[in-house]
């Protein structure tokens, strides 16, 4: 028989040492001290409190499905993204539920992520690629605001002046939901927009700009906000000028504060959101992907209904009072 | 000049002519007049005019497209509405059910922003109602059952869908309908309609795509 030498019993062990290496390195939904597998949920900001009652929801409910969750915040930056998305690739997480920064931007993360074996969820803010993340959960924006600019219509009338406080100019939700609301409201010519500006989202921001725009236009009838956090500084604005009997104001989110001011009559309407479904079914989708399964559709719209001082008493707490799952199946 | 300055002249020239040759092939930028890039950013975009130009051509009006008929649709609205539910279209977690249908009617009444309509075979009531206002929703996009929105990176486009069939039921098929609508006569249209409560569905509110008053 052939004798091993020491050098063949070194390359064997070696090579043994790497298979063994890799195969760990492989399993990534094993957390490498040992504990539950890790998931990572990555939030475009916390300053907002809808978005606090996404990533909450979403951490909890991966929690209760046996992971453990930790929170991201990239602050509205998507260099802070990026630095979030090396650190979790790097440090071997399970899977990231995610909402992010920018749709265009946003992509090679993503990429990145999937490159690491990492499966991706995208909750509420769309990636404008199909190749990219395992599934995106998320709102029908488009449509909420058709509805929405219906019933502004039906509100303010088919004569009037408005101001139209936009959100972050890189994302898609920003888009869609203007384009929903014009795509109703400028088939009335007697409805004039005297000044879209955006507010990025933010309750300060939209404070600071409603207050300059009224300077300008004192006599607006109304106020459309893309989400619920500008329509909250908004209302402030109009508040402190001594306006806010006169101007309606209109968001879109469903957030607590705005629907309890519909309730009181203080603003007009609002497009129910269903963060906690969204959320849920992320994380859902998250724990089915690591049992094994791998088919799951690109895009699941989640729809969004209007509220009004009609049907307010129907909502809150971030979804349907009825049905706290989901708002359809 | 001494033949070493001479030799140095002359690597010079050939070092600037390899360079101006690279230059040539490689251009390490390249100026174009803005319109161009314009242009260029336009093509590059979505454009629903003509995707909508094409899906109705040869989608939405072509007679192997399937179409629910809108009598058995009302009659499982009143007696089954979960069966009803079973033959619509939801998109993603969505209350709202579409449908694609075809039906003839007899016209019950015109007003000023709608068209109604008794259901040829059914009960003297009206279960239909096409309305000739602007057009709103995604009714023909989601009923039709034909569009994916899987198949859209950018769930704008998919929406601006939705956009260009509105209006081209407003340039093409209502004025017709407008024209002809008299109490009385018999109508024959394939639509899309949206169902939210199955209880409070009929009368369908209907979009069409194709009318005929023969």
């Amino acid at each position: 028989m052939k004798r091993i030498t020491f050098f063949q019993t070194l390359v064997a062990v070696v090579a043994a040492a790497l298979v063994l290496t890799a195969c760990k390195k492989s399993s990534s939904d094993a957390s490498p001290d040992g504990g539950p597998p890790r998931i990572a949920v990555v939030i475009s900001t916390l300053n907002n409190p809808w978005f606090v009652v996404l990533a909450e929801t979403a951490r909890d409910h991966a929690k209760s499905l046996g992971y453990a969750a930790t929170v991201f915040d990239s602050q509205n930056d998507p260099a802070k993204e990026a630095a979030h998305f090396e650190n979790i690739n790097a440090s071997r997480y399970a899977a990231i539920l995610f909402n992010p920064t920018d749709a265009d931007g946003s992509i090679a993360n993503v990429r990145k992520a999937k490159a690491a074996g990492i499966p991706v969820f995208c909750m509420d803010r769309e990636i404008n690629a199909t190749d990219a993340a395992t599934s995106q959960i998320l709102s029908d924006n488009y449509s909420g605001c058709v509805a929405l600019g219906q019933y502004f219509v039906k509100q303010v009338g088919t004569q009037g002046k408005y101001i139209e406080l936009l959100g972050l100019v890189g994302d898609n939700n920003t888009w869609n939901r203007s384009k929903g609301f014009h795509s109703v409201v400028d088939r009335y010519p007697g409805l004039k927009m005297v000044a879209q500006q955006s507010a990025d989202f933010d309750r300060a921001r939209a404070l600071e700009v409603t207050e300059s725009l009224l300077q300008a236009h004192g006599d607006i009838d109304a106020l459309f906000c893309g989400n619920d956090a500008m329509a909250m500084g908004a209302y402030q604005a109009l508040l402190a000028a001594g306006k806010a009997d006169q101007v309606k104001v209109f968001g879109f989110d469903g957030a607590d504060d705005v629907v309890r001011l519909i309730a009181e009559g203080k603003i007009a309407a609002t497009g129910m959101q269903f963060p906690k479904v969204m959320a849920r079914t992320a994380a859902e989708s998250a724990h089915k992907y690591l049992m094994g399964e791998r088919h799951f559709p690109q895009k699941n719209p989640v729809a969004v209904e209007l509220v009004t001082r009609e049907n307010v008493s129907r909502y809150g707490d971030y979804g349907r009072r009825d049905d706290t799952s989901k708002p359809a199946q | 000049m001494t033949p070493q300055r001479h030799t140095r002249w002359l690597g010079w020239a050939a070092a600037m002519a390899v360079a101006a040759m690279v230059f040539w092939v490689l251009p390490p930028l390249r100026v174009v007049r803005l319109s161009a890039t314009r242009h260029q950013a336009a093509g590059a975009a979505f454009d629903a005019e003509a995707f909508v130009e094409k899906f109705w051509r040869d989608q939405l009006l072509n007679p192997d497209t399937p179409a629910l008929e809108a009598n058995r649709l009302v009659q499982l609205l009143r007696e089954n509405p979960a069966a009803a539910a079973e033959l619509g279209r939801r998109l993603g977690f969505s209350r709202n059910t579409s449908y694609f249908i075809r039906g003839a009617g007899r016209v019950a009444a015109v007003v000023p922003d709608a068209v109604s309509l008794f259901l040829e075979g059914d009960r003297e009531e009206v279960s239909v109602v096409i309305e000739t206002g602007p057009v709103f929703g995604n009714a023909i996009r989601d009923g039709s059952g034909l569009l994916d929105v899987n198949l859209f990176p950018n769930s704008q486009d998919f929406n601006a869908i939705s956009g260009a069939l509105n209006r081209r039921v407003e340039a093409e098929v209502l004025p017709h309908l407008k024209a002809q609508a008299a109490v009385g006569r018999r109508i024959n249209f394939i639509g899309g309609v949206e169902v939210g409560d199955p209880a409070h569905a009929l009368p369908l509110r209907v979009v069409p795509v194709r009318i005929e008053v023969p």
